[in-house]
C-alpha cells in the first residue's frame, strides 16, 4: 500500500479472514457508508447481531435474531 | 503571481511544458516567492506564515488595500486553476494534496527528522492518509472494549445468579439444578419437569402446581371464600304478592271453593245422569234449561275467579321458592364454613313455608314479613362477606410455602439461564471483535512495516549517494511501538536511532533530503513536481555536486523545481542538466520586485497594452514606462554598452537616462547610420519619460493623455522592433558576440549591414 483508503484497507483484510461469518464483511461495509451514526457504536451493534446462535454454527444470521427485530431468533436446543 | 508576497505587480514564471528548472538568485531578490506562491496554491498556506498576525504577508506590503493578490497555476493535468486572497477554499478542496509530498525547504530540512517518535508517527499518519484506517482501528477498538465490559457484566451477572443457586460447595451445573428442581418437586407432590426447558415456560409450573390435590382444597377454600363474598340476595318484587292479597281478599274468592261443586254439577248435566226438574246440589224443583244455563253462569264466573287465581298464585308461589332457595344455600354456607373453621352468624328464619301455606289456603300473604326476612338476610350476607374477605387469604399451610419457594427457585433458574445466554452470546460477540480487532491491527502494522521497509531501502540507496565511502548506510525508518516511528542508521557496525548522536548537522540534512525523495517517489501521487528551495545550506562544495547530480541523473523523470542562492550550485546544475530551464533573479526593489535576467520587454508592452485598452491609461503609462527600461537594459547588456561603474550588483537600478547615453554611445561607435536613423525615436521616447510616462508628474499634473500614452506604446514597439528580426522574431544578439551578432535564422545583424 502507498495511500489505501480505509475501505480499500478493510476490503483486504476480510478478504483475508476466511472464517467470517457470512455477509459479515458486507454489513461492516454498510456500516461506514453511514455518515450520521456512531461509527464504533454501530460496529459493536454488528458484533452483537453476529453473536446470535445461527452465526456461531455457521448458519449465518437469520433475519429475525438482527437486532430490533420482535421474536428473536428461533430457539433451537441440543 | 499578482501583488503577491514580494512582487507588487505582476509576474511569470515559464516552466515549458513540465520541464526542470533551476533558479538562482542573492538572498532577498525574491527567487522564494515562487515556492511561496505554489505552496499556498496547493495547500492553501505558507508554512511560516500560518502562524497568527502573519497571514496578512501574503498579500505584496505596498498593494492596494482592494488590489487583487492572486496565483494562477497552469498544468496539463486538472490541478490547475487561479486562487484569489482571501482564499475561500475549505479543508475539503486540500484534503488530497496537502498530503503530496511536494515541498522541501531549507528551514525546514530538518523538521521532519528532529520531531520526536509519537510526532513522526503522527506526520507519517498524515502523510501517508493512515488517519482513516486509524480512526477505524479507533473505533474498532472502542467496539470491542465496550464488548469486553459487557461481557464482563454478563459473565458477573451470572455467575451472582450461580451463586444464588449453589448451596454449599456443590458445583452449579444445569444438570446439578434439574436434579435439584425434580427432588424438591417430588417432594411437594408436583410432577417433576424433564428439562430446564420446560421449566422456562411459564405454563409448566401452575399446571404442575394445579395438579396437585392439596393444591385443590386451597383453591376449594378459594372458590368458597369468593363465593361468600358475592353473596346477594334477590331483589324483592312486592307486586305479585299485592296482586295475590287483593283476590283473595275479594267477594270472588269466596267462589273458589264452589268450584269444584259447579264444575259437578256441570258433569252431572250434560252427562243426564240427573233427576231432571230438579236442582242435583239442592234438590229443589227447577226447569232442566234454567238449571243448565245457570250452571252455565255460575261456571264462568267461577272460572273466571280461578283464572285469576291462578295468575297471581304461580309468582307468589315462586317466590316462596326462591325464599327457600337463598335460605337453604345459606345454611349451607353457614355449615361449610363451619367445616373450614369460619364462624358465620346463624342464618336468619325466612317464612318461606308460611308462604306457601297462605298460597294454599287462599289467604293474604304478610309482606312485612318476608321484607323484614330479606332485610335480614342481606344484614346476613353483609356479614358472612366480611368474615370471608377476613379469612382470604387462607393462612398458607407448610406447603404452600414450600410451592410458594418452588416457584421462587423456578423463577430464579430462568433467571440464571437467561444470564447464562446473555453471557455466552456477549462472550460470541467479544470473539469475533477481537478476532477482527487483531487482524486489523497486524495487517496495519505489517502494511506499515512494508511501507517503511520500502521508503528505508531507497533511502539508503539516496543516502548513500550523497555519502558514498562514508560507510553510513543501512539508513531506515522503523516503527516504534504502537504510535511511534525513528529513524536508525548503522554507525561503524552500531545501529543508531536516533541518528543524532553521531552525525554531523549536514548529514542529517543530507538524511532529511533523502527521506524528502523517497517519501515523494511514494506519496507524490497527483501534483508531479518536486520543489527544493535553498536545500543546501549547510553542504560543503563536493556535497552540493553530490546531490545535483544526483538530482539530475537520479530524477530526471521528475519535473524538479530547485531554488538556490549557491551559484556553485546552481553552475554545477546547469552544466550537469543542460535541459533544465535556468532562471537568475538579480535584484529586488519595493516599486520593481523581482527582476531577473530574463527580460520580459514583449510581456510589459502586452500588459500596458491591455490597460490601456481596458481605459487604464495612468496603468498602461506605468507599465510602459517599465517596457521602455526592460528593453533598454536589454540592449546595454547584449551590446555591451559602456555605463558608469556601479559598485555591486545595482547596474539594473540605473536611471532610465544613462540607459540612454549608454544606447546612443554605443550606435555611435559601431552602427553611426542606425543611430542616425532612430534618433528621433530616441529623443520622442525620452520626452515621453520625462512627460506621459513620468509617474511623478502625473501625480501632481493630472492623468496622462490618452493620445500620448497610445503614441508613446507605439513608439516602445518600434523600438523593440529594431532589435528583432522581422523574419524569426529572434534579437539581434541572438547569436555570436555583442561585436558581431546575428538573429536565429541570420536575417538580422549587429551591426547591421544595412540600416
Amino acid at each position: 500500500m502507498s495511500r489505501a483508503s480505509a475501505q480499500e484497507f478493510l476490503h483486504a483484510l476480510f478478504e483475508s479472514l476466511d472464517d467470517l461469518p457470512p455477509e459479515f464483511a458486507q454489513r461492516f461495509e454498510e456500516v461506514l457508508k453511514k455518515d450520521d451514526v456512531d461509527r464504533s457504536q454501530a460496529i459493536r451493534q454488528l458484533f452483537e447481531d453476529f453473536a446470535c446462535e445461527g452465526t456461531a454454527r455457521g448458519a449465518g444470521v437469520p433475519a429475525s435474531d438482527r437486532a430490533g427485530v420482535w421474536g428473536g431468533a428461533p430457539r433451537k436446543y441440543e | 503571481m499578482h501583488a503577491f508576497r514580494g512582487i507588487p505587480g505582476e509576474m511569470t514564471v515559464d516552466f515549458g511544458k513540465g520541464d526542470s528548472i533551476v533558479v538562482y538568485g542573492d538572498n532577498g531578490t525574491g527567487k522564494s516567492t515562487i515556492a511561496d506562491a505554489l505552496e499556498w496554491y496547493f495547500t492553501g498556506e505558507i508554512g511560516f506564515l500560518s502562524h497568527e498576525g502573519r497571514q496578512h504577508a501574503v498579500r505584496y506590503v505596498g498593494g492596494e488595500n482592494n488590489g487583487v493578490t492572486s496565483v494562477e497555476v497552469f498544468t496539463n493535468g486538472g490541478l490547475g486553476g487561479k486562487v484569489v486572497l482571501p482564499d475561500e477554499r475549505n479543508a475539503e478542496a486540500f484534503h488530497a494534496i496537502r498530503r503530496e509530498t511536494f515541498l522541501l525547504r531549507g528551514r525546514t530540512l530538518a523538521d521532519f527528522i528532529n520531531k520526536t517518535k509519537t510526532e513522526k508517527w503522527k506526520a507519517l499518519v498524515d502523510i501517508l492518509g493512515l488517519d482513516a484506517i486509524e480512526s477505524l482501528r479507533e473505533d474498532l477498538q472502542r467496539a470491542r472494549n465496550d464488548l469486553r465490559k459487557k461481557a464482563k457484566a454478563a459473565e458477573e451477572e451470572a455467575r451472582t445468579y450461580q451463586r444464588a443457586l449453589a448451596s454449599g460447595s456443590q458445583d452449579v451445573s444445569q444438570d446439578t439444578v434439574l436434579a435439584s428442581l425434580q427432588e424438591i418437586c417430588r417432594m411437594l407432590g408436583v410432577d417433576p419437569p424433564q428439562s430446564l426447558d420446560q421449566v422456562e415456560d411459564p405454563s409448566w409450573l401452575t399446571a404442575a402446581v394445579r395438579a396437585s390435590p392439596s393444591v385443590s382444597e386451597a383453591s376449594d377454600r378459594e372458590s368458597f371464600l369468593a363465593e361468600i363474598k358475592a353473596l346477594s340476595a334477590p331483589a324483592y318484587d312486592q307486586r305479585p304478592v299485592d296482586s295475590w292479597n287483593e283476590l283473595v281478599s275479594s267477594d270472588r274468592a269466596r267462589l273458589l271453593p264452589r268450584a269444584s261443586l259447579v264444575r259437578e254439577a256441570k258433569r252431572l248435566v250434560e252427562t243426564g245422569s240427573i233427576d231432571k226438574g230438579h236442582c242435583p246440589l239442592c234438590g229443589q224443583k227447577v226447569d232442566h234449561k234454567t238449571l243448565a244455563r245457570r250452571i252455565e253462569n255460575a261456571l264462568e264466573e267461577v272460572m273466571e275467579a280461578s283464572r285469576d287465581l291462578e295468575r297471581f298464585r304461580d309468582p307468589v308461589a315462586q317466590q316462596a321458592d326462591d325464599l327457600e332457595t337463598i335460605h337453604d344455600k345459606r345454611r349451607s354456607i353457614h355449615d361449610r364454613a363451619l367445616a373450614m373453621g369460619l364462624e358465620l352468624p346463624p342464618v336468619p328464619d325466612i317464612p318461606h313455608a308460611a308462604l306457601r301455606e297462605n298460597v294454599d289456603a287462599l289467604a293474604p300473604v304478610k309482606i312485612d314479613a318476608i321484607t323484614s326476612a330479606l332485610s335480614e338476610v342481606r344484614k346476613w350476607d353483609r356479614e358472612a362477606g366480611k368474615l370471608a374477605r377476613k379469612a382470604s387469604p387462607s393462612q398458607p399451610s407448610t406447603r404452600d410455602t414450600q410451592l410458594v419457594m418452588l416457584a421462587a427457585l423456578c423463577q430464579q433458574v430462568n433467571a440464571w439461564r437467561f444470564a447464562e445466554k446473555k453471557a455466552a452470546r456477549a462472550g460470541r460477540a467479544l470473539d469475533l471483535a477481537e478476532r477482527v480487532f487483531d487482524a486489523y491491527q497486524t495487517k496495519q502494522k505489517e502494511d506499515l512495516t512494508e511501507l517503511l521497509k520500502r521508503i528505508s531501502r531507497r533511502v539508503g540507496e539516496i543516502y548513500s549517494a550523497l555519502h558514498p565511502g562514508e560507510d553510513l548506510d543501512a539508513v531506515s525508518v522503523e516503527p516504534w511501538t504502537a504510535k511511534g516511528v525513528e529513524l536508525a542508521i548503522e554507525f561503524y557496525g552500531s545501529r543508531q536511532r536516533p541518528p543524532h548522536g553521531v552525525l554531523s548537522e549536514s548529514h542529517l540534512n543530507s538524511l532529511a533530503i533523502a527521506l524528502f525523495l523517497a517519501m515523494a517517489e511514494s506519496f507524490n501521487e497527483q501534483i508531479g513536481f518536486l520543489l527544493l528551495d535553498d536545500v543546501i545550506n549547510s553542504f560543503d562544495v563536493e556535497h552540493r555536486g553530490r546531490l545535483a547530480e544526483l538530482l539530475a541523473d537520479g530524477f530526471s523523470g521528475w519535473q524538479l523545481i530547485v531554488l538556490t542562492h549557491d551559484q556553485q550550485f546552481f553552475e554545477h546544475l546547469s552544466r550537469r542538466a543542460p535541459s533544465w530551464r535556468k532562471l537568475e533573479f538579480t535584484s529586488w526593489s519595493y516599486a520593481s520586485g523581482p527582476r531577473t535576467t530574463q527580460y520580459e520587454t514583449k510581456d510589459i508592452l502586452l500588459n500596458a497594452r491591455e490597460r490601456f485598452e481596458s481605459g487604464d491609461v495612468q496603468g498602461a503609462a506605468t507599465k510602459a514606462r517599465r517596457a521602455l527600461e526592460e528593453l533598454l537594459q536589454e540592449t546595454c547588456e547584449a551590446l555591451w554598452a559602456p555605463l558608469p561603474f556601479r559598485r555591486g550588483q545595482a547596474n539594473d537600478k540605473r536611471e532610465i537616462g544613462e540607459l540612454f547615453k549608454g544606447v546612443r554611445r554605443t550606435l555611435k561607435e559601431r552602427a553611426k547610420p542606425l543611430l542616425d536613423s532612430i534618433e528621433p525615436l530616441l529623443k520622442n521616447l525620452e520626452a515621453d519619460v520625462g512627460a506621459t510616462l513620468n509617474v511623478a508628474v502625473h501625480g501632481s499634473r493630472g492623468r496622462p493623455g490618452t493620445s500620448e500614452v497610445e503614441a508613446a506604446l507605439e513608439r516602445i514597439a518600434t523600438l523593440d522592433d529594431k532589435w528583432s528580426c522581422p523574419e524569426c522574431r529572434t534579437r539581434v544578439w541572438h547569436r555570436g558576440t555583442p561585436e558581431a551578432a546575428r538573429c536565429k535564422c541570420g536575417l538580422s545583424a549587429f551591426p547591421p549591414a544595412r540600416t
